[in-house]
């Protein structure tokens, strides 16, 4: 058996993890454990038959006989015809969680009565009037999901078939793989610095968060915050003061991990609290007319954002169990 | 060699793969008695003449076992983990009675074919 090679191994797991992509979840662990192996006999194979052949070109040939990874995850779908193949699979996945997403978001501010109101994006319609109910929500969930699964599955039937041939198909135009888990400990200091800066300014300087006006005699500072402002702070501290304690320990632990995600997700949903508190109450800035719809907005993309890790996160654990997910 | 026939255009070609199906079905379960790994079993099928794309034998593998043909097991050996195959008693029913077939057809197609 030979170990294999830095380059080798990065070709050979780009391949496996594409061929992932187009795999139902239930299967792809398995699946792909077998394909890995099957893959590295063929190149111990052909190293033991062209020794002085370098082994990231044997891999590449390999692969390139194998062909292109979503015919591979086509050959491993079960037999009878199915509504959306391997192909579109990847693609129907992130826009079904889009539309998912993006209608829990709604519906979390329509329960919370934020919003009330309808918006139709053709072919999709989220209608949260008032006179509503849960089960008209859950049926809409229902509906607009079902839009996607019927567009994607006319676009397999008569969309994409024979568009890339297998023949040009070269294996080193395989998309590199990402450590999620990787930090930027630059991007981490700044992230604490900021931190920083905003709970000593909200704290200390009030009004150095204003508008600059240049006057006649020089230039002066309009303050934004609302003296009501003050109400919240003990909230934003805590916020800040665990977003801070949170990003020390992950820039210390060099990697983000199971617990680190958990943490951020809560602190997310914390922060959320906190802007819906701000959003419904008094007056936070003597800009509220404009501030409060930006709050709003951050408050949306907030939740989508906590959703989404949240999603990420279930998925991870149900993949890796809590371990820390291996850098590639 | 079955693999090695070449047959220009695509007519040829889909009358070949569609021939090629059912035989490579029957030629896999024929070689299924002793437990393989996938790609042992590809070079058996290749010294005996039949080639299999890789793309095309490691998927069916799995569709047969999906079907109940074939039953599997992860085993390590040389430090290597691989899943090694073998045929169910239901694949082994299966295949005599194509076995049984494919020798009657091909008794009559010698009759049939120029």
């Amino acid at each position: 058996m030979t170990r294999p090679k830095a380059g080798e191994k990065d070709l050979l797991e780009r391949y496996v993890r594409e061929v992932g992509r187009h795999l139902p979840r239930s299967r792809r662990a398995d699946v792909l454990a077998e394909l890995r192996e099957l893959l590295r006999d063929q190149i111990d194979d052909l190293a033991s038959e062209r020794p002085l052949t370098d082994r990231q070109e044997l891999t590449a040939e390999v692969l390139r006989e194998m062909g292109p990874p979503d015919g591979v995850a086509r050959g491993y779908a079960p037999q009878a015809d199915v509504w959306i193949g391997p192909e579109l699979y990847p693609a129907f996945r992130t826009t079904a969680w889009i539309v998912l997403v993006v209608y829990s978001a709604l519906s979390g501010l329509w329960a919370l009565g934020i919003f009330d109101g309808e918006i139709a994006i053709i072919p999709f319609h989220f209608d949260f009037g008032t006179s509503r109910s849960w089960t008209d929500v859950m049926l809409g969930a229902i509906a607009n999901v079902g839009i996607v699964t019927l567009i994607f599955g006319v676009v397999e039937r008569i969309g994409h078939r024979g568009q890339r041939g297998a023949a040009s198909w070269d294996p080193r135009s395989l998309p590199a793989i990402e450590d999620p888990d990787r930090i930027s400990r630059t991007g981490q200091i700044l992230r604490l610095t900021g931190i920083a800066i905003f709970a000593l300014i909200f704290n200390f300087a009030p009004d150095w968060l204003g508008l600059f006006v240049i006057r006649g005699d020089g230039w002066g500072t309009f303050p934004v915050l609302a003296p009501e402002y003050r109400v919240h702070l003990p909230w934003l501290n805590a916020f800040w003061a665990v977003a801070f304690a949170l990003h020390l320990a992950i820039l210390w632990q060099g990697r983000w991990c199971a617990w680190s995600r958990a943490g951020d997700l809560a602190l997310g949903l914390f922060g959320a609290a906190i802007l819906y508190r701000i959003v419904i109450g008094g007056p936070f800035t003597f800009l509220d007319v404009v501030m409060k719809p930006v709050l709003v907005i951050a408050l949306v993309a907030t939740l989508i954002g906590s959703a989404v890790r949240a999603v990420r996160l279930i998925r991870r654990a149900f993949d890796h169990g809590l371990e820390p997910v291996p850098a590639p | 060699m079955v693999g090695g026939t070449q047959y220009p255009g695509s007519i040829g070609e889909n009358l070949l793969l569609e021939l090629r199906r059912g035989l490579v079905v029957l030629a896999v379960l024929a070689r299924l008695d002793d437990e393989r790994y996938g790609y042992a079993l590809k070079k058996d099928l290749a010294g005996a003449g039949l080639e299999i794309e890789e793309g095309t034998l490691y998927p069916l593998l799995r569709r047969l076992e999906d079907q109940g043909l074939l039953a599997s097991r992860w085993r390590v050996e040389d430090g290597r983990r691989r899943r090694y195959y073998r045929l169910s008693a239901e694949g082994r029913r299966i295949r005599d009675g194509l076995a049984a077939e494919w020798n009657n057809l091909a008794h009559t197609m010698e009759g049939i074919l120029p």
